[in-house]
């Protein structure tokens, strides 16, 4: 085992590759949400039709599945954290703990989203609208694919044989995106909710 | 300062159970300071200057901490920033470049500096028909000076546009972007109660175009003049579709 361990990881960087690809990806990541939210800023105040940011924007509700997703993050955190100390059970119970607060952070979004929908916003209502929809969109699309990436983890963990030998890569390489979409919102929340308008 | 990279690949972050929790609750308080900073009624700059800040420290807690970039390779550390300045970058280019937008929704800013002061000249002359195209026309018109042919004096229903009928012409031209009910589809809606600007305003939205937006200029496009851009304003502002 301890053998085995040492002749994988052999990369002319000294890091894994896969490690490096999450890390890579997260960079172009970077530059995906920075447009959108560059466009959004440009666009949100030439709405010519309401409703506008202030008067549909619901900061309360949002605060509340803000901290959801800040939840999931801790609890991914822990899972890694068991992942990498061999407690199975921590990790298999906080991957669970992720995937369901992800689920309740992408509810609390179909809910605004058809809120805001039967306020009369939608895509192509304003300018407001359509970058609003665009970006939240897109981050909620992170969020469902990252729910599907930790169910498939949580899964492979039930085998027989668990994750395998590389167990802590795997988790440790989801953590990584799960919380780089919550960092994401953190800078959604505060630019689209919290600043003045 | 060299990483022993290569003999702990997996080399664990030292942190605890205990101090991902603490983590998590500081995360928790900041953003509640950012929450009750929103609604502390601070004047705008310092506002948005305290949020900022703000959200790059959980930002830099989440990424150094939870992803452990701290105690993590360099070459993490790098690619990383790398994508981020870049977007940085990106951000503040297209907001300098775009951010001038954001006052455009005036007269002012699109109106020609003629048809702004045609337009104040009549309302000091006080009998400015916006009200009910007609009847008042005779005092208004003089200063704004853009109805022109008799004709459509009277009913802004009658209007001629390049020789068809104002309604015609529009379903024609401008129902694809506005709705055929001038409901509003990719552009705004055009009802009279939407349009409370100055006829001069939307006149001149009419033959110069909206830079910048999909609305395109009608005298570059269709060859539309002054009197063909009024009857178009008079029945947008006065007949209810
Ligand atoms: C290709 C799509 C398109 C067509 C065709 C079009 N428009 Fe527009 N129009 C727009 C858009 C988009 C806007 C909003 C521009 C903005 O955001 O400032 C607009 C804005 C306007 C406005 C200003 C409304 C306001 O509230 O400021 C008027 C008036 C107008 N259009 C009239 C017309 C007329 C009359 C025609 C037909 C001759 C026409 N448009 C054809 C897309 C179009």
């Amino acid at each position: 085992m301890a053998a085995a361990h040492e002749v994988q990881h052999h990369t002319s960087t000294g890091v894994d590759n896969r490690k490096l690809l999450m890390w890579v990806f997260l960079a172009s990541e970077c530059l995906f949400f920075g447009t959108l939210i560059s466009t959004y800023l440009i666009f949100k105040g030439n709405s010519l039709v309401g409703p506008l940011p202030e008067e549909i924007l619901d900061i309360p509700l949002t605060s509340l599945s803000t901290f959801v997703l800040l939840m999931s993050s801790l609890a991914m955190v822990l899972a890694v954290y068991g992942a990498q100390h061999g407690q199975l059970g921590l990790m298999k119970g906080m991957l669970l703990a992720t995937i369901l607060l992800g689920l309740t952070f992408l509810g609390f979004q179909v809910y605004e989203f058809r809120t805001f929908g039967s306020e009369g916003l939608n895509l192509t209502t304003n300018q407001f609208g359509a970058s609003f929809f665009v970006l939240t969109g897109f981050h909620g699309l992170h969020v469902g694919i990252g729910v599907f990436y930790l169910t498939s983890l949580l899964i492979g963990s039930m085998r027989r044989n668990g994750l395998g030998r590389d167990r802590d890569l795997w988790v440790d390489t989801a953590g990584l995106y799960w919380h780089f979409v919550d960092i994401v919102w953190i800078v959604i929340f505060t630019v689209i909710y919290l600043m003045p308008h | 300062m060299e990483h022993e990279a290569t003999a702990h690949a997996n080399e664990h972050p030292p942190t605890t159970i205990r101090q991902y929790v603490l983590i998590g609750a500081i995360l928790t308080v900041l953003t509640l300071i950012e929450l009750w900073l929103s609604y502390s009624g601070l004047p705008h700059g310092p506002l948005i200057a305290a949020l900022l800040v703000f959200s790059a420290i959980k930002f830099a807690i989440v990424v150094a901490l939870f992803m452990h970039l701290r105690f993590d390779n360099r070459l993490f550390t790098r690619m990383f920033l790398f994508g981020l300045v870049l977007a940085g970058s990106l951000l503040l280019a297209l907001l300098g470049l775009f951010s001038d937008n954001h006052d455009s929704r005036t007269v002012e800013a699109y109106a020609t500096p003629g048809a702004v002061a045609a337009h104040e000249a009549a309302a000091e002359a006080g009998g400015h028909g916006e009200g009910e195209g007609g009847g008042q026309s005779g005092g208004g018109e003089a200063a704004g000076g853009a109805t022109t042919e008799g004709g459509d004096g009277g009913d802004p229903a009658a209007g001629m546009v390049q020789g068809i009928p104002v309604a015609e012409f529009f379903q024609a031209n401008c129902a694809v972007c506005h709705g055929q009910n001038r409901e509003g589809l990719v552009g705004p809606a055009l009802t009279p109660e939407r349009l409370t600007q100055p006829d001069e305003f939307y006149h001149d939205t009419i033959l110069n175009g909206r830079p910048g937006t999909a609305m395109p200029s009608w005298a570059a496009t269709k060859g539309l003049n002054d009197a063909d851009a009024n009857a178009l304003v008079q029945f947008l502002k006065h007949v209810e579709p």
